[in-house]
């Protein structure tokens, strides 16, 4: 009896209010479409923004490295090689040596002793201890040339040179070594003083690069069975 | 709108990868090139850089007295100084000491004093006079030089 009467009531309230459950179902479809097209509004600004900072940021990409390219004038290999007798990859003793025997060489300071620093060496820096025979002149070039005229890079963290007798002259040299890694996400942009710098090293040091090795043909029909 | 502009933009993300992907050696070439350099800069900071900090005392001796001469010369990376000059004549040593006083010397350096006065006579000095004659004075100094910025050759 109870159930009856609810379901008329409802029945006629359905009846008289008909517009106004009307209006409402309306408004709440309306208001739905129009949250729905405002993600979706949203959301595609959103990506436009993620693709025009992208796009922004290729465009730096490729303009630092035009600008790179033409700063360097397809330079840029010869200076990575360059870099790479300077300071290399892992410690190489014999251009260590190659590169004692070239300063002494061509400035004239007669290198006669060395000794490798334990003390002083790490990972990166092999420290030697050299001693030394030459005039002021002599000593006076090798200042001039042991930085970079070896094709390393050699520093100095201390120099006793004698004047009067030329013959106490003790220099300890670093020697440098060290994997390059990749850290920086941006593309680094060159500047003339990069540049300028790497050409003032290249006049100082003598380096015959190796050309790329040409595959020699051989002349003969290589055997596989001796017999 | 929006949509027209989504397609303007991808075209571009696609011309720009495609002159990157074209242009990747010199990416890598760059990267390699900074990062080398970046080590060079920082191992060259353990250079003492003697040549420069020589050539001024070795010029200032030869302007200051003529007798003077260096005897021996230590310079380590923080520009720490200490240096021998030998003089064959007390006068020569005086003009020296005068010199070492001036604006002019004393502007290389940060920190500059004497640490000893030695004199000595060179053996085999038999007579008075030729004990006279071969003294030889010493003055020890140690200091630290300013940071010059160029190198003379």
């Amino acid at each position: 009896m109870i159930n009856l009467a609810s379901i008329r009531k409802i029945r006629y309230f359905i009846r008289d209010y008909w517009p106004t459950l009307l209006t409402l179902f309306a408004l709440v479809i309306i208001t739905l479409l129009i949250m729905a097209s405002y993600k979706t509004y949203k959301e595609t600004r959103n990506d436009l923004d993620i693709l025009t900072e992208e796009v922004k940021l290729l465009k730096n990409r490729s303009d630092t490295l035009q600008f790179n390219k033409t700063l360097t004038e397809d330079q840029i290999v010869v200076y990575n090689k360059i870099l790479t007798s300077l300071i290399p990859e892992s410690e190489d003793y014999f251009s260590i040596i190659y590169a004692l025997e070239t300063i002494s060489q061509n400035s004239g300071f007669n290198i006669v002793s060395y000794t490798i620093n334990l003390s002083n060496t790490t990972k990166e820096k092999l420290s030697i201890n050299i001693e030394g025979r030459g005039d002021p002149e002599a000593f006076k070039r090798f200042l001039n040339e042991y930085k970079f005229g070896g094709g390393r890079l050699v520093t100095s963290e201390r120099i006793e040179f004698s004047g009067v007798n030329f013959t106490n002259t003790r220099v300890s040299l670093n020697f440098y070594s060290k994997k390059f890694a990749f850290n920086e996400s941006v593309v680094p942009q060159l500047n003339k003083n990069d540049v300028a710098k790497l050409e003032d090293i290249k006049k100082k040091i003598k380096i015959a690069f190796k050309d790329e090795e040409i595959p020699i043909k051989s002349e003969y029909e290589v055997k596989d069975n001796p017999f | 709108m929006v949509r027209g502009e989504m397609q303007s933009l991808s075209k571009k993300k696609q011309l720009y990868l495609a002159l990157l992907i074209n242009d990747k050696d010199i990416e890598a070439n760059t990267r390699y090139f900074k990062g080398k350099q970046t080590q060079l800069l920082k191992y060259e900071k353990d250079d003492a850089r003697f040549l420069p900090y020589y050539s001024v005392l070795v010029s200032a001796l030869s302007t200051s007295s003529q007798s003077a001469s260096l005897d021996s010369i230590e310079i380590n990376k923080d520009r720490d100084a200490t240096f021998i000059v030998k003089f064959k004549d007390y006068d020569g040593m005086v003009q020296f000491l005068k010199y070492v006083e001036s604006d002019e010397f004393l502007n290389s350096f940060d920190a500059l004093s004497m640490a000893s006065l030695n004199l000595s006579r060179e053996s085999g000095s038999t007579t008075k006079i030729q004990s006279a004659l071969n003294k030889n004075y010493q003055l020890q100094f140690k200091g630290r030089f300013k940071e010059l910025n160029d190198q003379p050759s």
